[in-house]
């Protein structure tokens, strides 16, 4: 018995034919898939990092959330990443969250880490700190900051988030006096939060990163240590926010980091998850 | 024909991939514009090539760049890399991102094959050649990269390494570049050959090495490696979309081929070859 891919449909991994036919932004048990479609083309999308916030000048950006696409069988439940909410405290940014359906996964961004440093983006699985994780496709994870991946790696004060099809955030600067500029989220299809400065003399915050399909949030400029906060990545479906006085711009709406905050404003949240469903 | 509301699901052109046609080739980052109702695309990516390396002897040629495929969703814009230069502490080559679908550079050569160990690839880009052969990455699809290497050839991988001097460039999908040569009298290492080739090294009172072959994704065109020219400069390799370059003279490496071929070794090593991206629907 032979078989040719010319003539048997089910050889294909494309995606022909199908449609956008369901876009899902919160977890259910009760995914309704019509009777008879027993696989479906999923693209997922984790939930972005927040940014992060510093006592004295500023914080880093959010990572993007992963982008994971392929075929599943299909399931009535599905995972999707709320957002993760930024705050006023001192300290590292919340990781985004993990979305799944079937077999498809992707994790959330790195939150903006406890120093100048911003957050990596999410590969299959959640990212923490400078480095990425792998892809779903199996691309490698960044090792570290500024490092081109499929996930890239996290911001730091001289380089904005590495791109990649998700970006890292932007880092921040410590300095509190003289002029200081925070670095951008990364660029990429889905992306990272901006970094923030804290400084009596002139603030800078950093863009959110510019998506594909979406812009970024930008950073707030201005004397004094009420300006200088960072702009929320974009994200799959939505803009990242702007920043607003020293505190972060939220991250857009599938997958988009937080902005980072200085001086203990409040961080951008990271932009929640999202499932998309072809048949 | 396209459906108007759904991916594309008629088979349009019996040119790869198998039903679909090939519709916009761009060789430059800026926007793109896909048809209203085609949802996914299919995307073939190729990074910058690595740059040749620069230095009176001994220069390494610049590793291919790396190349991904796949489907992904349409967008308006897309990031094409261009090749790294071969001067003094050039780069590797940028990468190439389309949707989802991304690959990375080829790695840069250093300065001599005295002192220099270049840079790895990137993404599934090969590495450059020298007195380590540099790694290749693994690329979009988790295929592994070369490793590097201290002695002869560089390894096959989807970015293959770099060669040892004097030695040939790893083969894979992108190829690695050629050691260049210490030894007086000695010749450059060939690139490695690949769908887009490894740079060529530059030879020691002695001629440079060939850059590697590479081939066209839309058709069967093979594309060659340049040549050493009777110089000692290396020649480029070739790229998914042209031919490597010659060396021009005996100080100046061969430029890489469009689409990701790696620069040859030379006083000054010959650029790589820019990214390219297809877009089949």
């Amino acid at each position: 018995m032979s078989a040719s891919i010319y003539s048997n449909s089910q050889f294909t991994d494309s995606p022909y034919g199908l449609k956008l036919q369901q876009t899902i932004i919160a977890s259910s048990s009760s995914v309704v898939i019509p009777a008879g479609i027993n696989r479906v083309y999923a693209v997922v999308i984790g939930g972005g990092g927040a940014g992060s916030t510093q006592t004295t000048g500023g914080g880093g950006g959010g990572g993007a959330g992963g982008y994971s696409a392929g075929w599943t069988y299909a399931s009535t439940s599905v995972t999707v990443a709320t957002a993760v909410a930024g705050t006023s405290t001192a300290g590292a940014g919340a990781n985004g969250l993990p979305s799944i359906y079937g077999m498809v996964m992707a994790g959330g961004g790195s939150g903006g880490q406890n120093s100048v440093n911003g957050g990596a983006a999410g590969g299959a699985t959640t990212a923490t700190g400078n480095a990425s994780t792998i892809s779903y496709t199996g691309a490698p994870a960044a090792s570290g900051q500024l490092v081109i991946s499929y996930a890239g790696g996290a911001g730091n004060t001289a380089g904005s988030g590495a791109a990649g099809v998700s970006s890292g955030g932007g880092g921040g600067q410590s300095g509190v006096t003289g002029s200081q500029t925070a670095t951008a989220g990364g660029r990429g299809l889905i992306c990272g939060g901006g970094g923030a400065v804290g400084t009596a003399g002139t603030n800078t915050g950093g863009a959110g990163g510019t998506g594909d399909l979406y812009a970024g949030g930008t950073g707030t400029s201005g004397t004094g240590i009420t300006f200088g906060g960072g702009g929320g990545g974009a994200g799959i479906s939505s803009v990242g926010a702007n920043a607003s006085a020293n505190n972060g711009g939220n991250g857009g709406d599938g997958g988009g980091g937080g902005g980072a905050a200085s001086t203990l404003g409040t961080a951008g949240s990271g932009g929640r998850g999202e499932v998309r469903l072809y048949y | 024909m396209q459906g108007d509301t759904a991916t594309p699901f008629a088979n349009t052109h019996f040119i790869l991939p198998y039903g679909l046609r090939l519709q916009q080739t761009k060789t430059a980052t800026g926007s793109v514009t896909i048809p209203t109702g085609v949802n996914f695309v299919y995307a073939v990516v190729v990074g910058g090539g690595g740059g040749g390396g620069n230095g009176s002897f001994g220069s390494s040629g610049g590793g291919a760049g790396g190349i991904a495929w796949g489907w992904t969703i349409a967008t308006t814009s897309c990031v094409i890399g261009t090749g790294g230069t071969g001067t003094t502490n050039g780069g590797n080559g940028g990468y190439s991102r389309y949707g989802n679908i991304i690959a990375g550079g080829g790695g840069n050569a250093s300065t001599t094959n005295t002192t220099g160990v270049g840079s790895a690839g990137i993404l599934g880009g090969g590495g450059a050649g020298g007195s380590t052969g540099s790694a290749g990455a693994t690329n979009y699809w988790g295929i592994p990269g070369g490793a590097s290497v201290a002695s002869g050839a560089g390894n096959n991988g989807s970015g293959a390494s770099g060669g040892f001097t004097g030695n040939t460039g790893g083969n894979g999908i992108s190829g690695g570049g050629g050691g260049g040569n210490t030894g007086t009298g000695n010749n450059g290492g060939n690139g490695g050959n690949g769908l887009a080739g490894g740079g060529a090294g530059k030879g020691l009172n002695a001629l440079g090495g060939t850059g590697g072959s590479g081939r066209s994704i839309i058709d069967a065109t093979i594309y060659t490696g340049g040549g050493n020219g009777g110089f000692t400069s290396g020649g480029g390799g070739a790229g998914v979309a042209g031919n490597g370059s010659p060396a021009p003279s005996g100080s100046l490496g061969g430029a890489g081929g469009s689409g990701g071929g790696g620069g040859g070794g030379g006083s000054t090593g010959g650029a790589g070859g820019d990214g390219i991206l297809y877009l089949f629907y």
